[in-house]
């Protein structure tokens, strides 16, 4: 009888971990999915910014890892986002909430500004983690060779 | 539980009506009585005009609008009264009679500072017109909601004749206005609800005070821990985008607000673009010829380079990437001139970070096409001007 109750308690706890595991992993999978938004800031009159979804898993690893090894920098504004026409800088959205990526950050012309509730800026050293993301909208074709040279994207003249 | 639903909608909708709209104070005049309010010599030179009432119905039938303004000397001198009537006297029904319950009519402002039917107080607002004039049905109430809609409810339905009986007209029933007439819709609500547009004439709105902005820049950069981009959602529409770190309603001015609303002085936290608020479709083609047009649609008009813009408004510069994307520059009080990129902040300098005396000549970078120079209504208060964008 006792043996009876412990497979039946075994059973139980094994179905409700497997339940958990089963409702949760396909909303982190979804959630990955999305990966990040990378927004283009070029535009002063539309609204429809140039942007496109970062999903390769290992191009996600790359900012992942520059994010990381991003130093802690000072910096004397309230943005890095200069008020200026033409190309502003890169901003990246974790839509996919992935882990050890903040949720929002910017990248321009070597600085890194994490946002959030509380604000830090990180030096982008070689302007590797902006040359990533811009290379990477050519691929995606949303920045063609006219926008590049009317917006001033330097990196990628 | 239902039951108790119901019943807390219906008292939701009542207070919901009786919170949104206003009883105004309604007398009873003489025709005599309320003349010599607008003229000293108790003779008023009247304006008529009528529609057909939109009814089954033959013979006579119209709403007459009547209009006469005060003259000099009497006590609503400058002021100008207006008169409504159903009448339906010379009408018979087709069928059977449809009856009108009440008119509703697009007033605006009413004066309320004067006294209609002599008796010493001031504060009248509607008079119908009960001694010395045509009719015979009066008004039970007149209510205005927030936008100006005036409804005249009928002290008995105003119904045409019968095989069995004459028709009927209202007395003449009127306000009074500072604004000169013109022609608006109004609607007149049968007794069983049916809904009817009909020709009248009433208040204009008094034309928007134009007026030049200075360089406020506070006003519009209000988020200081910069804006959060997300996809735009359309014309009129703008939810997503946000000020980081600020809370769900700060920061909207400079988040929500581009170069075009900046140029307009006018905050709609849209992100307004040329040919919403005319077409309810933002310009697709990034051209001077395009991006002009829409805003001309919009209402702004084209000037000269050394032309001055008329009634006090305002000039601005429109400025293009060709294909790409437009921008907008405009005149400050001081004789500077000011813009606002995308959602950033808004800005006195270049992008060599010199001040701009002149938009044809400063540096734009990208913006290479140099389109020419709109006015705009805009106003002396920040973000309040008056030109119809969204």
């Amino acid at each position: 009888m006792i043996r009876a109750v412990r497979v039946v308690c075994l059973f139980v706890v094994v179905a409700a971990v497997v339940s958990l595991f089963l409702i949760t992993e396909p909303r982190n999978a979804a959630a990955e999915g999305k990966g990040l938004r990378v927004v283009i800031l070029v535009y002063s009159g539309r609204a429809d910014e140039p942007n496109y979804q970062l999903v390769n898993p290992e191009l996600v690893a790359q900012v992942k890892s520059l994010m990381g090894k991003a130093e802690k920098a000072e910096f004397k504004g309230q943005t890095i986002i200069p008020s200026i026409l033409g190309y502003r800088g890169i901003m990246v959205l974790n839509q996919g909430g992935i882990p050890g990526i903040p949720e929002i950050f910017l990248v321009h012309k070597g600085m890194i500004e994490t946002r959030g509730k509380e604000k830090s800026y990180h030096n982008d050293k070689g302007r590797q983690l902006e040359l990533l993301l811009l290379k990477q909208a050519k691929k995606e074709k949303v920045l063609e060779d006219k926008l590049v040279r009317q917006m001033n994207i330097d990196m990628l003249k | 539980m239902k039951k108790f639903l119901l019943l807390l909608a219906g008292a939701l909708l009542t207070f919901a009506n009786s919170a949104f709209s206003a009883p105004l104070e309604v007398v009873q005049v003489s025709a005599p009585t309320v003349n010599c309010v607008f003229n000293t010599s108790c003779t008023v030179t009247v304006s008529d005009s009528t529609a057909p009432l939109p009814v089954s119905v033959t013979g006579t039938n119209f709403l007459q609008s009547r209009t006469y303004v005060g003259s000099s000397g009497a006590p609503a001198a400058g002021l100008y009264a207006y008169e409504y009537r159903v009448n339906l006297s010379g009408a018979v029904a087709m069928g059977s009679p449809h009856c009108i319950n009440s008119l509703t009519i697009p007033f605006g402002p009413v004066v309320s500072s004067l006294d209609l039917n002599g008796n010493g107080h001031i504060g009248d607002q509607v008079f119908v017109v009960t001694g010395g004039g045509l009719g015979t049905i009066g008004v039970a109430s007149a209510d205005q909601d927030s936008s100006g809609n005036i409804t005249f409810t009928f002290g008995s339905p105003v119904c045409p004749g019968t095989a069995t009986s004459n028709g009927q007209s209202s007395f003449f029933f009127g306000l009074v206005s500072t604004q000169p007439p013109g022609p608006v819709t109004a609607t007149i609500i049968e007794a069983g609800g049916a809904a009817h547009q009909i020709a009248a004439r009433a208040p204009q709105p008094a034309a928007a005070a134009c007026s030049i902005p200075s360089f406020q820049p506070a006003y519009w950069n209000d988020c200081t821990n910069g804006c959060v981009w997300q996809p735009w959602a359309g014309c009129g529409v703008e939810s997503a985008r946000y000020c980081s770190g600020c809370g769900p309603s700060c920061g909207f001015a400079q988040c929500k607000n581009n170069c075009y609303n900046y140029a307009n002085n006018k905050r709609t936290d849209t992100f307004a673009q040329p040919g919403c608020a005319s077409s309810n479709s933002p310009v697709s083609i990034m051209s001077c010829s395009a991006v002009q047009s829409a805003a001309m649609a919009d209402g702004l008009t084209a000037t000269a380079a050394d032309g001055t813009c008329p009634g006090g408004m305002d000039k601005v510069a429109l400025v293009v990437a060709p294909g790409s994307d437009y921008h907008w520059y405009r005149l400050g009080s001081d004789g500077m001139w000011t813009h606002k990129p995308g959602m950033t902040q808004a800005t006195n300098v270049d992008q060599s970070g010199h001040t701009i005396s002149d938009p044809q000549t400063a540096d734009r970078g990208g913006y290479t096409d140099f389109c020419g120079y709109l006015c705009t209504c805009s106003d002396a208060h920040q973000g309040q001007g008056h030109a119809n964008i969204k």
